[in-house]
């Protein structure tokens, strides 16, 4: 319906669930399953079906099967991916959590890798101990928004949403505009579920960048949208993507066999044996920006050709039995990229890359936000368990998949649970006359800036070594002071589009800036060095002082940032 | 440093397209859009495309290539 003001097209919904990847998909069949006479709303501003990072790149699901030990993975965990940083209660409960979610999503009919004799393959994991590892298909999330249509929840593709509405200080849904048809979009909602992704790191072009290839669209708009209404965020100091890759090169290469000018191998020197089994990111990068400041640079890779993969492979019989969309995928990729990059062992120096801004929301054990009515999923809170290993010393492929679903599966209980108490928000008419007139704005700039300019003038201080890796209180002052300056030189305010899907673009940048500072306040405030972030000034990790964790949240405009200690 | 150019060819077969608009709900960055003039898919902000490949693969009939970087 259109209200009587021409504000724009008003939907009304029980549930409203942001983002319809494989969390949001989730978390809208459980709230469907848990109170059927709900009424579900999914929105996604690509098409419910392939939207989410996890249908381009996904597969992998670490689980904790009953063949494991709950109580060593948890200790593995703790220490090797959270750097000591997480609450061990939450974390149990998530862990016990994770074989059921696979066993839900096999119920749900999404496709598995089998054995031999036609069971589900649940192999041991070979980038973590005391796990299991099963294989699902990439097209999970048509599997998914089939359960989903068949159960009667709405889909809603192509509309970006830019904020979240509020109903005395409750969140009530949320306003944005349509892609192809630029209308501006009112979503009601009884009880709001974000699963939008992640707020560092966007996709960029496959084979470009030589990292990890992120499938994912949002670049955290969404994850700002709530912020500004309120919903406090954490672990931002500890948002940093780096690596190290060779130039001209799109591949990634083994850290086990970097060398620096003395011949010394600097896994060797600076991993310990768990890093070097399994996989490090910041460790690494340290070690080599370490080396080559201590002029025993330049750092070279020097893979031998028989080296073989770093992992042992998973056997092909079962990786490729029953995935036949995954096989036909990395055919298909592994032909471009030999085109693109071609193979052969990676040889001669590297370079290092990198970049910090970022932030996760705040969630509890049901994925409650702080901000009432509000819930959020998936990577928006925390990519390896719901917002509980926060640090991210390591990472541990495969618990992105498993974290969606278990926090999915959470919400979708709690926020159906919610609605029979719950009104419908009132409409504030001048508010989301004032929203409207904020996100439109853009296209109604004859000149202005391109989001790009925003992207590349913010990652000039993002992507230097100060700010997301040797920071010190000096660097990241002097950071924090130049980003005012990028503020003032490039306004988000006089950014500029041409049609709804510049005006996307220009959402996703607009918060470039806000990220940046929140990580760099919070690395500021952090005086130790724990999982991925390093204080020169503070090497050492302190407990002492700094089990606990670093709260922000937006209070009268003003960025507030609080520590608030772990409840163990 | 980039190892590749950002430079892409999107190239659809309009010969060859049944017009089944699989590869526009398959392109998850806005790339593909439905041209309603010429009732088929069109190839409308290829600076934004990111070699996902994703309608290549929904393409029931094989009809897009999305030409590799070149080095």
């Amino acid at each position: 319906m259109t209200d009587q003001d021409n504000l724009g097209e008003i939907i009304t919904s029980d549930v409203l669930v942001i983002g319809g990847g494989i969390a949001g998909l989730v978390a809208a069949i459980k709230a469907k399953e848990t109170a059927p006479e709900a009424d579900v709303l999914i929105v996604d501003k690509a098409t419910v079906g392939w939207a989410g990072s996890a249908s381009k790149t996904g597969g992998m699901l670490t689980h904790v099967s009953t063949r494991d030990d709950p109580v060593k993975f948890a200790d593995f965990s703790q220490e090797y991916v959270a750097d000591g940083l997480c609450d061990r209660t939450e974390l149990f409960s998530y862990i016990q959590d994770t074989d059921g979610a696979v066993r839900q999503l096999q119920n749900w009919g999404l496709k598995f890798a089998r054995d031999s004799a036609g069971n589900v393959a649940v192999l041991p994991h070979i980038w973590a101990p005391y796990c299991s590892m099963s294989l699902c298909d990439i097209d999970m999330m048509l599997t998914l928004r089939t359960v989903a249509n068949s159960l009667g929840v709405r889909i809603l593709n192509k509309v970006q949403i830019a904020e979240l509405i509020l109903d005395n200080g409750v969140a009530g849904g949320a306003v944005g505009f349509g892609l192809i048809d630029g209308r501006y979009y009112i979503l009601r909602a009884k009880a709001t579920v974000l699963s939008v992704g992640r707020s560092s790191r966007r996709a960029k072009k496959k084979w470009e960048g030589g990292d990890e290839w992120m499938g994912a669209a949002s670049s955290g708009e969404c994850v700002a949208a709530a912020y500004r209404a309120g919903a406090e965020l954490w672990n931002a100091e500890f948002c940093v993507n780096a690596g190290f890759r060779r130039p001209g090169k799109g591949r990634g290469a083994n850290q086990n066999f970097l060398f620096n000018s003395a011949g010394e191998n600097i896994a060797a020197k600076y991993l310990s044996e768990s890093e070097r089994k399994f996989a490090s990111n910041i460790r690494i990068v340290l070690a080599i920006d370490k080396e080559v400041r201590e002029s025993k640079g330049p750092v070279v890779i020097k893979m031998p050709v028989n080296a073989g993969p770093m992992k042992p492979p998973i056997p092909p019989e079962i990786a490729q039995n029953g995935r036949p969309r995954f096989n036909s995928m990395q055919k298909r990729t592994a032909e471009k990229q030999n085109k693109a990059v071609p193979p052969g062992p990676p040889c001669g120096e590297i370079e290092l890359y990198g970049e910090c801004g970022g932030a996760v929301i705040k969630v509890g054990h049901d994925m409650k936000t702080s901000l009432p009515g509000l819930w959020a999923i998936g990577d928006a809170a925390g990519g390896q368990s719901p917002g509980l290993l926060s640090s991210a010393r390591n990472y541990i492929p495969g618990t992105g998949l498993v974290n969606a679903t278990v926090s999915g599966l959470r919400s979708g209980v709690s926020a159906a649970n919610s609605i029979a108490d719950t009104r419908l928000p009132q409409i504030n008419h001048a508010e989301l006359k004032r929203l409207k007139k904020d996100i439109f704005a853009p296209l109604l700039k004859d000149i202005g800036f391109e989001p790009e300019t925003v992207t590349i003038a913010v990652s000039e201080i993002t992507s230097s070594p100060d700010s997301y890796m040797r920071r010190n209180k000096k660097s990241l002052e002097n950071a924090l002071s130049k980003l005012e300056g990028i503020k003032q030189q490039v306004p988000v305010s006089d950014l500029q589009a041409k049609d709804p899907h510049g005006l996307a673009k220009c959402l996703e940048v607009r918060h470039k800036s806000l990220f940046a500072e929140m990580s760099l306040k919070a690395a500021l405030l952090r005086t130790e060095s724990r999982g991925s972030h390093f204080r020169e000034d503070f090497p050492q990790r302190d407990d002492a002082n700094w089990l606990k964790r670093i709260v922000i949240k937006a209070e009268d405009g003003k960025m507030v940032l609080l520590t608030e200690g772990l409840s163990q | 440093m980039n190892g590749v150019t950002n430079k892409v060819e999107i190239k659809i077969d309009k010969a060859v397209c049944k017009s089944c608009k699989l590869c526009i709900d398959a392109c998850f960055v806005d790339v593909l859009r439905w041209d309603v003039e010429k009732a088929g898919p069109t190839v409308a902000y290829p600076e934004d495309c990111v070699w996902c490949l994703a309608c290549e693969d929904a393409c029931p009939v094989q009809c897009i290539n999305v030409k590799p970087p070149s080095n």
